[in-house]
C-alpha cells in the first residue's frame, strides 16, 4: 500500500513537474500539455507508432537485461542494431522478390547472428584478454557506426533515392500490418514472446540460475563450477542477438531499407530500459512502455502545439532524471 | 601538425582525468559530454557579456562544476541510478542551451564570438601548461594524501568507508564537482579555438575521453597516451583524406577502430606477459 | 558496479519498475477521461504546417523557408501556421510528416529537401487526401504534390568560377597552387552528383590545370574538425575553400582567417562571416520561392502535380556582387571577370 503511495506521489511530482517546464517554455502550456498527455491516443495512427516502438525497445531492454545480470555491460548497442540491420537488408535484396515468410525469417535470422557475432567480439577479448567488455563493445560500435554508414551512402546506396539509403525491400518481405495506416506490426507479439522466453530462461531454468550466481559473485561462481567462459559469452551474444532481432524487425516493419542513422539511440533506449525494468525481462515491458509514450507525446506534442525539438528533448530528458530517483527514504533499505 | 594534435587531445584529456577520476573513486561520470557542452555554451555567454576571457574560462568551470556536482549530489541524495541521470543530463542539456540561446540570441544556431580574442598558438599554450598543473597537482593529491587515499577507498571498497564513518557519497559527489571543472574548461577550449559556440560542438569528444579512460587501463600515464594514440589517429585521418583518394567518409571511424586494434594488442601483450 | 543490482538494491529498483506500471495506468486512466470532451476546430481556417527536415537556427536554406512561410501566414487572418522541426534523424521524418498528416487538420504541409519527395510520395499513398509543398525537391505527376527546385549545379559553377578566380590571382592569401577546396558536412547525392563536379566545373572554366580537393567532415556540426580539415587542406595547398557542412562552416571560417586564406559562402549572403576572408557568396531566393507558392496554395491557385525547377535566369539563384565587402576586399579585375561568367550563365 505504501509503495502505491509512494508512487502515486512521485507521479503528481512529475505532473507537476512537466506542467512546470512547458509552462516555462511553451506559449500554450496547457494544450502542449494535453497533446503530450492523450496525443499518443488521439488517434489510430498515433497509438500504432507508440506501440511499434515500445516492441522495439522491449527487444532492445530484453537483451540488455541479459548481459547486465551477467555482469557485463555491453555498450555497443547502437552499432549492434544498426549494422545487423543493414546486413539484413542486404540479405534480402539479394533474395529472390516473392521470398515471403522464408525471406522474412532468412533476414532476422541473418540480423540475429551478426549482431550477436559483434556483441561475441566483446566477450572473447573479455574472456580471453581481459579486456573490458564495455570500453571493447563502445569502440568497436564507434568504429562500425560510421563504417555502416559509409556502406550504406556509398557502397549500398540506391542511387535514385535523394535519402542516403538502401534499395527497398520488396513488399513480400513486409511484416504483416495489425494497426494501419500506422507502423505497428506483428512485432509487438514477437517482442513479448522474446521477453517471456527469456524470463523464462532466468528465472525458471539452471543455465539462467548459472548467469545470474556468475553475475552476482565470479569467484563464488567458479567455485561452484560454473563455466566462466560461457557466461562471459553467452550474455553478450545473446544480448547481441537480440539487439539484431530489433534491427531486422524496424526494418521489416517500419523501414523496409536501411537509411543512414534510423536506429540512433534505440541502443542507449535499451540500457535505460533495464535499468528502469531491474533487470527483469518482464519488466521490460511496461518500462518499455513508458519510454515509448515519452516518445510518441514529444511527437505528437510538436505536431499539435507549439513545443519544438528542443523543448522534447528537455521533456524527456527530465523524465530520465526523475524515473529513478526516490524521494521518500526507505527506511528498510537502511542498514 | 604539434599545434592540430594538441588542438584536438587537450579538451579530451582534460575531460578525460576528471572522468578518471570519478572513475576512482567508483562511479563513472557518464554525463561528461553534456558537461562539455555546458562549459563551451557558459564561455560563449560570459565572453559576450563581460568580454574577458579569463573570467569566462574560470565561471566556465565552477558552473559546470557546480552542475555536475549537483546532479550527482541529487541522484545520490535519493538513490537514483547515475547511468540513467548521466543519460538524462546528456539530452537535457543540449536542450535547455537550444531554449536560451533562442530566448536570449534569437536563434539556436553558431554564436560568434565577434571581439577579437587571443591566437591559437597563445591559447594551446595556457591550455597546455594548465593541463599540465592540474594533471600533475591533481594525481600528486589522488596518491600522496589522506584526501586521495579517500578518493581511492571510496572506488575500492564504499562499505568498508562507511563503516568506519566517512562518507563515501560526499567525496563522489566532490570528484563530480572536479569532472564538471575539468569538462568546463575542455568546453571553453573548444569554444575559444572555434571562436564561436556551434551547436553540439563537443561532437563525440567526451565518449572519447571516457574510452580514453578505460584505453589507459585507468592509470594515470595511460591517460596521457591514450589521449595522444586518438588524437595522432584523428589526425592522420585528416590528413588521409586528402592524400588517398579514398571516399571520405570511411575515414569518420578510423580513431575508433585503431584504437580498438590498439586495445587488441595491448591485451595480446598483456596475456603474454603473465603466462 | 552501479548496474548490477542485489538484495535491498533490487527490492528498490523493483519500486522503480512499479512506479512505473502505476504510471502508465494513471496515464491511460487520464486518456480514458480526457477523450469523453473532445471539442471541435472551427472549418473555415487554413491550416499550414512547415516539416523542416533537421533544425531551423543555423542552416540558411530552413530560415528561408520558415520566414516565407511566416509571412505569407501573417497576410491572412484564417491561416495558422505551425513549424515542426523534424531533427537529423532521416529515418523518422517520414514518420513524423506522416503524424502530422494522421491529424487530418493540415490543409497543406510544405517541407524543403531533395529527399522530400519520395517521403511525401509514400505518406500520400497512407493519407491519400493529404495535399503537399516541397521546396527544393523535385517529382513529377502526383496530383497532390507541388515541387519547385533550384539548380544547385549552376549555382556551384558560380562558385567554383571565382575559386578558381582566386587560386589564379595575386591576391595576397592566394598561392602558386592550383587547388581548390570544398568541405561537406556528408556526402550525399546532390553533393557528389551536382556541387561537387559544378564547383569543379566554374574552376575549370578559369584554368583547366585547377585540382580540386574534397573532404568531409561526417556530420554538420563538428566546428572543431572542420578547423582540422581545413588546416590539412591549407598544408596541402589550397588557398580557396567553399564549406558546405552546417555549424561546421565556422570551424573552417575561424582556420582560414589565421591562416590567411579565403573561403566561398553557399545558399546565403556569408560576407558579414569573417570580413575579407569570406569573398564570394551565392545565394537563393527561398524565402520570397516559399512566399510565392504558399499565397497560391491559399489563394486555391497551386497548379498540384506540377514541378517547377529555378534557374538563374529566373532570379532566384543569384552570386551576390553588391555586397560592401565583396567589393572593398576583392580587386576589380576578379570582379569583372566573374561579372561576365554570371552574365554569360543567364
Amino acid at each position: 500500500m505504501s509503495r502505491l503511495l509512494h508512487s502515486l506521489y512521485l507521479i503528481v511530482l512529475f505532473i507537476v513537474i512537466i506542467f512546470t517546464i512547458l509552462l516555462l517554455i511553451s506559449p500554450e502550456p496547457v494544450m502542449a500539455f494535453e497533446d503530450f498527455v492523450t496525443g499518443p491516443f488521439s488517434n489510430i495512427y498515433n497509438t500504432g507508432n507508440l506501440f511499434a516502438i515500445a516492441a522495439i525497445l522491449i527487444i532492445c531492454g530484453t537483451g540488455v537485461s541479459i548481459s547486465f545480470q551477467a555482469g557485463l555491460f555491453n555498450l555497443g548497442g547502437e552499432a549492434q542494431i544498426y549494422s545487423s540491420a543493414l546486413v539484413g537488408t542486404l540479405v534480402g535484396l539479394a533474395l529472390p522478390e516473392g521470398s515471403g515468410f522464408f525471406g522474412i525469417l532468412v533476414v532476422i535470422i541473418i540480423s540475429m547472428i551478426t549482431g550477436a557475432a559483434i556483441a561475441t567480439i566483446s566477450g572473447f577479448l573479455r574472456y580471453r584478454y581481459h579486456i573490458h567488455e564495455l570500453i571493447s563493445s563502445f569502440l568497436l560500435s564507434g568504429g562500425l557506426l560510421s563504417l555502416t554508414d559509409f556502406l550504406i551512402s556509398n557502397t549500398f546506396r540506391d542511387s535514385k533515392s535523394f535519402l542516403q539509403t538502401t534499395s527497398k525491400l520488396p513488399e513480400s518481405f513486409y511484416l504483416p500490418s495489425i494497426l494501419p495506416p500506422s507502423n505497428l506490426t506483428i512485432t509487438i507479439l514477437i517482442a513479448c514472446t522474446v521477453a517471456c522466453i527469456l524470463w523464462f530462461w532466468l528465472y525458471k531454468m539452471a543455465g539462467g540460475y548459472e548467469m545470474r550466481v556468475f553475475g552476482l559473485n565470479k569467484d563464488f561462481a567458479e567455485f561452484g563450477n560454473i563455466s566462466s567462459r560461457r557466461y562471459t559469452i553467452l550474455p553478450l551474444m545473446i544480448n547481441g542477438a537480440c539487439f539484431g532481432l530489433a534491427g531486422a524487425l524496424m526494418i521489416l516493419s517500419t523501414q523496409h531499407a536501411a537509411i543512414v542513422g534510423f536506429s540512433a539511440g534505440y541502443g542507449w533506449n535499451g540500457i535505460v530500459i533495464a535499468l528502469i525494468a531491474a533487470n527483469n525481462p518482464i519488466m521490460t515491458i511496461p518500462a518499455a512502455f513508458l519510454l515509448a509514450w515519452v516518445e510518441t507525446g514529444t511527437r505528437t506534442a510538436m505536431a499539435g502545439s507549439s513545443v519544438s525539438l528542443e523543448m522534447s528533448e528537455v521533456i524527456r530528458g527530465m523524465i530520465l532524471l526523475m524515473i529513478t530517483l526516490r524521494f521518500f527514504k526507505n527506511r528498510r533499505s537502511r542498514s | 601538425m604539434i599545434q592540430s594534435l594538441m588542438i584536438y587531445s587537450l579538451p579530451i584529456f582534460l575531460a578525460a582525468l576528471g572522468g578518471y577520476l570519478t572513475d576512482k573513486a567508483g562511479i563513472l561520470n557518464i554525463a561528461i559530454e553534456g558537461l562539455i557542452l555546458c562549459g563551451a555554451f557558459i564561455t560563449f555567454i560570459f565572453i559576450y557579456f563581460l568580454d574577458s576571457i579569463f573570467i569566462a574560462v574560470i565561471m566556465a568551470a565552477v558552473l559546470t562544476g557546480l552542475l555536475s556536482a549537483g546532479f550527482a549530489g541529487l541522484t545520490m541524495r535519493f538513490k537514483g541510478n547515475i547511468f540513467i541521470t548521466g543519460l538524462a543530463m546528456n539530452l537535457l542539456i543540449p536542450g535547455v542551451i537550444t531554449l536560451i540561446s533562442k530566448r536570449v540570441f534569437l536563434t539556436g544556431g553558431v554564436l560568434q564570438i565577434t571581439s577579437t580574442i587571443v591566437t591559437t598558438e597563445t591559447l594551446v599554450l595556457g591550455f597546455l601548461f594548465l593541463s599540465c598543473m592540474i594533471y600533475l597537482i591533481s594525481i600528486y593529491l589522488l596518491k600522496n594524501t589522506q584526501a586521495g587515499l579517500l578518493v581511492r577507498a571510496t572506488g575500492l571498497n564504499r562499505r568498508a568507508l562507511e563503516v568506519r564513518g566517512g562518507n563515501p557519497s560526499r567525496v563522489q559527489v566532490l570528484t563530480f564537482l572536479f569532472s564538471g571543472f575539468m569538462c568546463g574548461l575542455s568546453g571553453a577550449m573548444l569554444t575559444l579555438t572555434v571562436h564561436a559556440y556551434v551547436p553540439n560542438i563537443s561532437s563525440g569528444k567526451g565518449w572519447l575521453a571516457l574510452a580514453a579512460i578505460y584505453l589507459g587501463n585507468q592509470k594515470a600515464t595511460g591517460l596521457i597516451y591514450a589521449v595522444l594514440f586518438f588524437a595522432i589517429a584523428e589526425v592522420l585521418a585528416n590528413l588521409a583524406q586528402g592524400t588517398f583518394d579514398l571516399p571520405s567518409s570511411l575515414f569518420v571511424g578510423f580513431p575508433y577502430l585503431v584504437t580498438f586494434i590498439g586495445l587488441i594488442i595491448r591485451g595480446m601483450i598483456d596475456r603474454t606477459r603473465r603466462s | 558496479m552501479f548496474f548490477l543490482f542485489s538484495g535491498n538494491a533490487e527490492r528498490s529498483h523493483k519500486i522503480t519498475a512499479f512506479r512505473t506500471l502505476t504510471f502508465l495506468g494513471l496515464i491511460l486512466l487520464g486518456v480514458f477521461f480526457s477523450s469523453c470532451s473532445k471539442q471541435e476546430e472551427p472549418q473555415d481556417s487554413f491550416n499550414i504546417a512547415v516539416f523542416v527536415p533537421g533544425v531551423v537556427s543555423g542552416s540558411p536554406i530552413y530560415e528561408m523557408l520558415a520566414a516565407g512561410a511566416q509571412s505569407a501566414a501573417a497576410e491572412y487572418e484564417h491561416v495558422n501556421l505551425n513549424i515542426i522541426e523534424g531533427g537529423s534523424n532521416q529515418g523518422e521524418w517520414e514518420e513524423k510528416i506522416s503524424s502530422l498528416a494522421a491529424t487530418g487538420k493540415q490543409d497543406v504541409i510544405i517541407t524543403s529537401n531533395p529527399a522530400m519527395p519520395g517521403i511525401c510520395a509514400a505518406v500520400s499513398k497512407k493519407f491519400p487526401s493529404q495535399y503537399f509543398i516541397v521546396m527544393d525537391g523535385y517529382l513529377e505527376d502526383n496530383d497532390h504534390i507541388y515541387t519547385l527546385r533550384y539548380d544547385q549545379e549552376q549555382q556551384a559553377m558560380l562558385n567554383g568560377h571565382l575559386a578558381g578566380l582566386v587560386t589564379s590571382s595575386e591576391m595576397e592569401g592566394a598561392n602558386d597552387q592550383l587547388t581548390i577546396g570544398l568541405i561537406a558536412g556528408q556526402e550525399y547525392p546532390d553533393m557528389l552528383d551536382l556541387i561537387a563536379p559544378g564547383f569543379l566545373a566554374g574552376a575549370k572554366a578559369v584554368d583547366d590545370a585547377i585540382e580540386l580537393d574534397f573532404r568531409a567532415v561526417g556530420n554538420w556540426y563538428d566546428a572543431a574538425k572542420g578547423a582540422e580539415l581545413a588546416r590539412a587542406m591549407i598544408s596541402a595547398g589550397v588557398d580557396v575553400i567553399l564549406p558546405i557542412a552546417g555549424g561546421a562552416n565556422q570551424g573552417v571560417v575561424t582556420a582560414a582567417h589565421e591562416a590567411g586564406i579565403y573561403v566561398l559562402w553557399f545558399d546565403a549572403n556569408g560576407y558579414a562571416q569573417q570580413p575579407g576572408t569570406v569573398v564570394g557568396s551565392t545565394s537563393i531566393q527561398q524565402d520570397t520561392a516559399t512566399y510565392d507558392t504558399l499565397v497560391k496554395a491559399i489563394e486555391g491557385t497551386l497548379p498540384y502535380g506540377e514541378a517547377v525547377t529555378l534557374g538563374l535566369e529566373s532570379g532566384f539563384i543569384t552570386f551576390i556582387e553588391d555586397d560592401e565587402l565583396y567589393t572593398s576586399y576583392v580587386p576589380e579585375k576578379v570582379r569583372t571577370a566573374q561579372n561576365e561568367y554570371l552574365e554569360g550563365l543567364k
